[in-house]
């Protein structure tokens, strides 16, 4: 076999499980919604690189498949009309991944068109990001640091909107002053940005220095820019309640989240009512709640059977929940068949893999994307069930059952955690309605940074068994918080605990490729000719939001 | 899948003779009298039509729309996912072996 033939069948053979992660995960987004609202949840994809993406069909490939085959270049009637619907594929596909917007990286106008136009059959709009602070933006000259170049970021907007087929829309942060941002805005939409994502953050704001987003800046815009704008809101979305607050502090059109997505996959979905709570959902006495982690693990997971390995997911048990009656024995081999059964706990019955389905897995070798995503989602649970660590941590290179096993392992957790807070909640009260304290909002607080935190903290936290943000809390106000009420012994056996549980944390997002500054690698392509080229590409921080 | 294949034969014999129409007229010049392919049977016209292509799709919003409009013709989000930083770069990884 040839080298270059080994390439584009391993190539193809990846492209499956480690590309659909972030549309597998757009998936699951959506799936929390009702039926109705799915199509009203307007997704972006990553940040692409442009010039990248313009040039290099291999780039594209592994980066976005709205087709089966590769995306024609250049993107002409004629290529299009071979097309048919049955050729496509995952991204930007209409049936489940729509209405969608592609994001691009850029700072030239014509590798951005040239990006642009690869993608605008299958997306909905492109949209210019102009809010990552990161330093290789900074390096690349791209994203929010190019705010002090408003001639080229016109340039870049104007190009698309008179010659793209869709929209073009613009990210940014907010600068120093009202009257600057103001002027910015005006300046991406006088160029002919569609829509205008502001988020409520200065570009120095990340990091330790992250800071509260400023929806005031971004009501600002709102009531001095023409009425008829679009304007999206971004930052401070923790959890669902903080949609709402955000579009009545900013009066925004629509509400984009971004970290909170990625903590809590559910929190575009309002909360069931009171007593209707199924399986999948869980409130606690106090009428506090959120997803099961096994609920949600079960859905990804169910997707990326269906959709990145393109098999049936295997049969699953209902979840458990209280008031199940327990079965001791794990059923080995007889009565296997009984998967109506409602009753029971939650056994894994894999289906018997093929071997060339196993062949196909065992060349899957990279899973980081999964893996990732589900140590974001379940990072409380693993900092409490260290099996449930280890066992995702170890699935780095495995095959997907792998990853089932640490379902398994999940929904064993969830389980123990529950009936622990049954136990102790006996004799406690019937939950009562959900009663959000809406005042502490973050746009309502007048306090200083420290104990606001300190404040969402509290507000937002939840059993290690159902899906919350993170907020690490700031080391000041962690003693603070101690000095009020536990004894110095206590409150330095808790500040240490806390320390290493955050240190764990860290390990654990590097373990699996989360590095800090993001990542350089050098990459090949191959140029026209036969001629290697290698290319030096930075990429953003794994797992976290551009913008 | 009976049907599609005959719509693919349909397809590939209205695809030959386009060529070899053109050809003609490329090599001799002139004009041919237009083609009847309506003779194609009616039942692979039939299959034919249920398919649309992604250019029949995208003829029909080719106006482009623009603010508010576009945004409420994608049915007005008000939920909207951030990008995230894609996660996998490892299929480039391969390529540049």
């Amino acid at each position: 076999m040839s080298h270059r033939i080994f390439v584009a069948t391993l190539a193809n053979n990846v492209r499956g499980l480690t590309r659909s992660s972030s549309q597998a995960w757009r998936l699951l987004s959506r799936s929390f919604l009702p039926e109705s609202q799915q199509k009203s949840l307007l997704a972006y994809t990553p940040m692409f690189h442009s010039k990248m993406f313009g040039e290099k069909s291999n780039y594209r490939d592994a980066h976005f498949q709205p087709l089966k085959s590769t995306i024609p270049s250049p993107v002409d009637d004629y290529h299009l009309s071979q097309l048919r619907d049955s050729d496509r594929h995952l991204d930007g596909n209409p049936a489940f991944d729509r209405p969608l917007t592609v994001q691009f990286c850029s700072n030239d106008p014509d590798d951005f068109l040239r990006a642009a136009k690869h993608v605008a059959p299958f997306c909905d709009a492109v949209d210019l990001n102009l809010g990552c602070p990161q330093g290789i933006a900074k390096r690349g000259k791209y994203g929010a640091f190019l705010q002090e170049d408003w001639d080229l970021i016109s340039r870049m907007i104007r190009k698309l909107h008179e010659e793209l087929d869709i929209p073009v829309t613009a990210k940014m942060r907010v600068l120093e002053t009202p009257e600057k941002t103001l002027a910015y805005a005006k300046t991406l939409l006088d160029a002919g940005a569609s829509i205008i994502t502001v988020h409520g953050r200065r570009r120095e704001q990340k990091g330790h220095n992250t800071g509260l987003a400023d929806w005031k800046m971004i009501r600002h815009l709102r009531e001095n820019l023409p009425k008829d704008t679009v304007i999206f809101a971004n930052g401070n979305i923790l959890q669902h309640e903080d949609i709402a607050a955000c579009l009545e502090a900013t009066g925004a059109d629509g509400v984009m989240s971004a970290e909170g997505n990625l903590y809590d996959p559910t929190i575009f979905a309002p909360p069931p009512p009171v007593g209707q709570e199924g399986r999948e959902y869980w409130r606690g006495r106090d009428g506090k709640g959120g997803y099961r982690m096994d609920a949600v693990m079960r859905r990804y997971m169910d997707i990326i059977h269906r959709y990145a390995l393109g098999q049936e997911p295997p049969q699953r048990k209902p979840l458990w929940m209280p008031g199940d009656v327990d079965e001791p024995v794990e059923q080995e081999n007889g009565r296997s068949e009984d998967a109506d059964d409602e009753e029971g706990p939650p056994k894994k019955k894999r289906k018997q893999m093929s071997k060339s389905e196993k062949k196909k897995e065992a060349s899957n070798p990279n899973l980081t994307a999964m893996q990732a995503h589900l140590f974001h989602l379940l990072r409380p649970l693993v900092a409490e069930h260290h099996n449930v660590r280890d066992a995702l941590a170890r699935s780095r290179t495995a095959d997907i059952d792998a990853f089932e096993n640490v379902l398994a392992l999940v929904e064993k957790a969830v389980k123990e955690g529950i009936q622990k807070y049954e136990l102790e909640h006996v004799n406690d009260a019937a939950p009562v309605s959900a009663t959000e304290d809406t005042s502490t909002s973050p746009s309502t607080e007048p306090l200083d940074p420290y104990e606001s935190s300190l404040a969402t903290v509290a507000r937002v936290k939840r059993p290690y068994w159902v899906c919350q943000p993170y907020v690490r809390p700031l080391p000041k106000e962690a003693i603070e918080k101690g000095s009020m009420t536990m004894s110095k012994k206590e409150k330095k056996r808790l500040e240490m605990e806390a320390e290493q549980a955050v240190q764990k944390g860290d390990e654990q997002v590097k373990d699996v490729g989360l590095v800090p500054e993001g990542r350089v690698e050098e990459k090949g392509f191959l140029k026209d000719g036969e001629k290697e080229e290698v290319v030096v590409v930075e990429e953003p921080r794994d797992g976290l939001v551009c913008g | 899948m009976g049907e599609n294949i005959s719509v693919d034969i349909a397809r590939a014999i209205k695809l030959i003779i386009d060529v070899i129409r053109t050809f003609l007229i490329t090599r001799f010049g002139g004009a041919i009298a237009p083609a009847k392919s309506s003779r194609l049977p009616r039942r692979y016209l039939a299959v034919m039509a249920t398919e649309s292509t992604l250019a029949g799709q995208e003829n029909e919003r080719k106006r482009k729309l623009h603010g508010r409009a576009f945004y409420e013709s994608i049915g007005s989000p008000k939920l909207v996912l951030a990008p995230m930083v894609e996660q996998s770069e490892f299929v480039c990884l391969i390529a540049s072996l």
